[in-house]
């Protein structure tokens, strides 16, 4: 018996959210949020409540990556950094050029700069707010491990910020 | 630079500070972390930028899914659990026109009724009686519907063209012309 409706569309904002951030295409993030919809409609049902967010974005990620990987070789890309900065330099869509200076957007770049799985802890911890247990399932890393990476994605991403901020703007 | 403190050094401030931002130190050990932030300018800039962070990041909506991806999917799914995603246009057991005719009708029917059946409870209540969650769920149902009817109106588009157009009009009609000999 399939996932009742409501599961799914309880999920599916953060299924896009975390695609459009990761993918930072909203195209592509619909396309990933399809995908991950129908497979979580599918084969959701064998997996226990509990463990459901943990493992529809842990599918979501890998749906990603995987939707990278494709782009990269129909595209010629090497790397899903250069992959990003192609997007951007093609299409700097009127708000992104707007809040240039803003330090949410700014912010969200240096999350985007981030290697894996640092941009994912950093996006499922400190905006979707999953647990400890559900970062683990969602990045596939041991639980007690899930601190120590996330520490060091913390930090990446300070220092990052650090290093592309003036003085001024660190000031709240 | 660095702060000639007795009980906590920039490595071990480096160390537990997202326990620090998290709040998860005692009291005491707080303090000390504390102390040493007033004195110590790296660590001081590294804490300004965690705050600034945890406060732009802790405003932050999730970007909601558009409703049209997740009519898609549901439309998606409904035509896989039929069966009729692998199936080459023209391929295939497909029902008998009407029996196709009367469960697209059928669908039509119980969707006009649920609708009409919904009027009155809707009308005798005001709306500051529903809930958010009453909303949301009603919202939700709504796509779905929307899903169920854009996959029947696909369906429908097949069946005009495989049964009607091909079957009864095209093909007849290379019947009856003859090749010029």
């Amino acid at each position: 018996m399939p996932l009742n409706s409501s599961v799914l569309a309880a999920h599916r904002h953060r299924i896009y959210d975390f695609s459009l951030r990761f993918l930072r295409c909203r195209e592509d993030a619909a396309d990933v949020t399809q995908e991950v919809l129908v497979r979580f409609w599918q084969r959701g049902e064998h997996v226990e409540a509990q463990a459901r967010l943990g493992w529809v974005m842990r599918v979501t990620r890998n749906a990603c990556l995987d939707h990278i990987r494709r782009k990269k070789t129909r595209n010629g890309y090497t790397s899903a950094t250069e992959f990003i900065e192609d997007f951007e330099g093609d299409e700097p869509s009127p708000e992104r050029l707007s809040e240039s200076a803003d330090f949410r957007t700014r912010l969200e770049d240096a999350i985007a700069q981030l290697d894996e799985p640092y941009q994912s802890l950093i996006i499922l911890r400190e905006l979707h707010e999953l647990t400890y247990d559900e970062l683990a399932v969602s990045l596939d890393l041991p639980p007690a491990s899930v601190k120590v990476y996330l520490h060091r994605a913390r930090r990446r991403l300070r220092s990052a910020l650090q290093q592309i901020l003036t003085a001024e703007e660190l000031t709240p | 630079m660095k702060a000639p403190l007795s009980t906590v050094d920039c490595h071990e401030v480096m160390d537990r500070f997202d326990s620090y931002l998290d709040g998860d130190l005692d009291a005491q050990t707080a303090a000390r972390f504390e102390h040493h932030l007033h004195s110590c300018s790296d660590c001081a800039a590294e804490h300004a930028v965690a705050e600034r962070m945890n406060q732009a990041l802790g405003g932050t909506a999730l970007e909601p899914c558009p409703d049209d991806v997740f009519v898609r999917a549901v439309a998606a799914v409904t035509t896989s659990e039929n069966g009729q995603a692998d199936r080459p246009p023209l391929a295939g057991k497909r029902l008998p026109g009407i029996f196709r005719w009367k469960a697209l009708a059928l669908a039509a029917t119980v969707l006009v009724m649920f609708g009409l059946g919904s009027l009155p409870f809707l009308l005798n209540r005001a709306d500051d009686e529903f809930s958010a969650e009453e909303i949301a769920q009603a919202r939700m149902e709504v796509e779905f519907a929307l899903g169920l009817v854009s996959n029947a109106g696909r369906e429908t588009g097949v069946f005009l063209r495989n049964d009607i157009l091909n079957d009864e009009v095209v093909q007849p009609i290379q019947r009856t012309i003859s090749p010029i000999p």
